[in-house]
């Protein structure tokens, strides 16, 4: 019986010291990350909707009812709301899709850029290339976008504009829901 | 997500071997008899589904509402570890017969990276309860799919002339490369 | 215990992908590309120089009932800091290298070097034996990832290298053409090693 708590002490000490050093680290990380999150975000964010002269984070407890939304920023611009960008997570073939889709206050789509993917290279990829990504640019947020309807595809990467298609329905989704 | 697209996706579409890569070490290790292929892919369901809840619970009730989700790969490898472990002596005390079937596939899950994977993985796409055991399953059930065709294909190599330098891995290598390439027919299926 | 001798095993003679045909799933997995196979190669070799020098060190102190334990608690917070940093500052690889960082903690090259030589041997060769192993596998795994890359996107690290009309033949970097480049590569090793052996 001893022997056992020896051991399980051990084993707890070690443990503790893991939880220690990874609490340090992540310390000395977390902002860095957030920073770099916020600021690739930002560039996007300039480049959907280039009008705008600031971009503020949108605290909504709706937005979490989405399940693939994980932010959403209001876009200022001369004091008023000119849009919304609302970033999307959703499942490619590689991994996970993350897309910010600009939606005008209009109800317009502003633009869309992939901010990351881990998708095939030079199939599923295609999806970020401004080929794919422009066809959204225009269009109305008063339905839900079909794929090889209201765009194209990438040809042969069928998963991956499955993936993009469903991140700007959640997007129109809770634009048409929650913050129009 | 619906449960069926979940079991489709989990056993054809992202099948675990074949498209996601995951747990290969199994898949050529233990794949020239069909038999103990099917013992390993057992063992493998069972682990893996009791890992994804077990896993999920751990992550839910335990590290969000601490908020150590930095410990989440240390927590999660520990209790797989403790998993197979407790299962083992489980099995060994209660069904002897199953233990002798299926015992020595055990220690090897713990280092089986579907399993820690399928755990990662039912975080990140932010499954509920019902999901994560559905999905875990569905994934298990891909997994031993592939590795038991797989070990029937190496079964009948086994009596094929094969050049000598293509003979052991290379040859398990092309036929895993054939059969990834006929699951990529399943994608888009849903 | 040579240093040298050490270092030529892990590297070349006992290779852990070429040779043992261990890490099978990121060597397939993150292999599609040059960098990320070398992103890769480098994340396990950090772990694995520090997994190996902390077991080491511990290792007149861990009872050797609870040892496996004890070498996966370290090895996995070695991965989570790897993971912190290369998210903090690598944040394309870490983008790229999705659940496989994460998935480093079962990788069994590091295990294996754990139990097979940091347990039994002093901090010094023990480091260098976590050096040699990371590279032997960072050497396969840019290997393989330069031999996808170029025929499966007709560039090498990012740059195009291929011709203007070359089409590139994108099955070489799905998880199909992983299989088979690596089934080639290990045909072609075996010819080599056959052939000294006949000699």
């Amino acid at each position: 019986m001893q022997k056992v708590v020896k051991l399980g002490l051990i084993l707890l000490i070690v443990t503790a010291v893991s939880a220690g050093a990874l609490s340090v680290t992540n310390n000395f990380t977390k902002d860095i990350i957030e920073q770099k999150a916020i600021e690739a975000n930002l560039a996007y964010m300039r480049e959907i909707l280039p009008d705008a002269d600031d971009f503020k984070v949108v605290e909504s407890s709706a937005i979490a009812d989405i399940i693939e939304v994980e932010e959403a920023y209001e876009a200022i611009k001369g004091g008023d709301t000119s849009g919304y960008v609302i970033k999307t997570k959703t499942s490619g073939y590689g991994g996970d899709v993350l897309i910010l889709t600009g939606i005008n206050v209009d109800g317009t789509i502003a633009g869309m850029r992939v901010a990351s993917q881990s998708e095939t290279p030079n199939l599923g990829t295609k999806i970020t290339e401004d080929e794919f990504g422009s066809q959204f640019e225009g269009l109305s947020t008063d339905k839900e976008l079909k794929l090889n309807e209201d765009v194209d595809q990438v040809t042969g990467a069928t998963i991956s504009s499955t993936a993009a298609i469903k991140g700007i329905n959640a997007s129109i989704k809770l634009f048409e829901s929650v913050l129009k | 997500m619906s449960l069926f697209v979940i079991i489709i996706s989990g056993i054809l579409i992202n099948n675990y071997v074949l498209s996601r890569i995951l747990g290969i070490c199994p898949f050529l290790g233990v794949s020239k008899q069909v038999e103990t292929a099917f013992g390993m892919s057992m063992a493998v369901t069972f682990v893996m589904t009791l890992a994804g809840v077990m896993t999920w619970l751990a992550q839910t009730y335990i590290l969000e509402e601490l908020g150590l989700g930095y410990m989440q790969t240390v927590t999660f490898i520990l209790v797989i570890a403790a998993l197979v472990q407790f299962v083992e002596m489980v099995i060994q005390k209660f069904s002897p017969t199953l233990y002798q079937s299926l015992g020595i596939y055990l220690p090897l899950i713990t280092t089986n990276c579907a399993v820690l994977g399928v755990s990662i993985l039912n975080i990140k796409e932010r499954f509920g309860l019902l999901e994560t055991a559905v999905n875990s399953a569905a994934s298990a059930i891909g997994f031993g799919l592939a590795i038991v065709l797989f070990a029937g294909i190496r079964e009948r190599l086994e009596l094929s002339n094969i050049p000598e330098a293509f003979k052991g891995f290379p040859i398990a290598l092309f036929t895993a490369s054939l059969m990834s390439l006929a699951f990529l027919g399943f994608a888009g299926l849903v | 215990m040579n240093i040298r001798r050490v270092f030529m095993d892990g590297v070349i003679f006992n290779n852990p992908t070429f040779v043992q045909v261990i890490g099978m799933c990121p060597t397939l997995a993150v292999s599609n590309s040059a960098v990320n196979g070398f992103g890769m190669g480098l994340a396990a070799t950090a772990v694995l120089i520090g997994s190996n020098v902390v077991i080491s060190m511990l290792r007149k102190a861990t009872p050797d009932e609870i040892r496996i334990p004890i070498f996966i608690v370290v090895i996995a917070t070695f991965v989570t800091i790897i993971e912190m940093v290369v998210q903090a500052f690598f944040t394309p690889l870490y983008e790229a290298l999705g659940i496989f960082l994460p998935l480093i903690v079962v990788n069994c090259i590091i295990l294996a070097r754990a139990e097979a030589f940091a347990f039994k041997n002093s901090v010094l060769s023990s480091a260098v034996d976590g050096l040699a192993n990371g590279l032997g596998f960072t050497l396969a795994l840019t290997i393989l990832g330069t031999i996808r890359e170029l025929f499966g996107a007709g560039s090498v690290f990012g740059k195009t290298i291929m011709w203007g009309s070359f089409e590139p033949m994108s099955i070489i970097v799905q998880p199909s053409g992983g299989f088979l480049v690596l089934g080639i590569l290990l045909a072609i090793f075996s010819i080599f090693t056959a052939k000294k052996a006949s000699v």
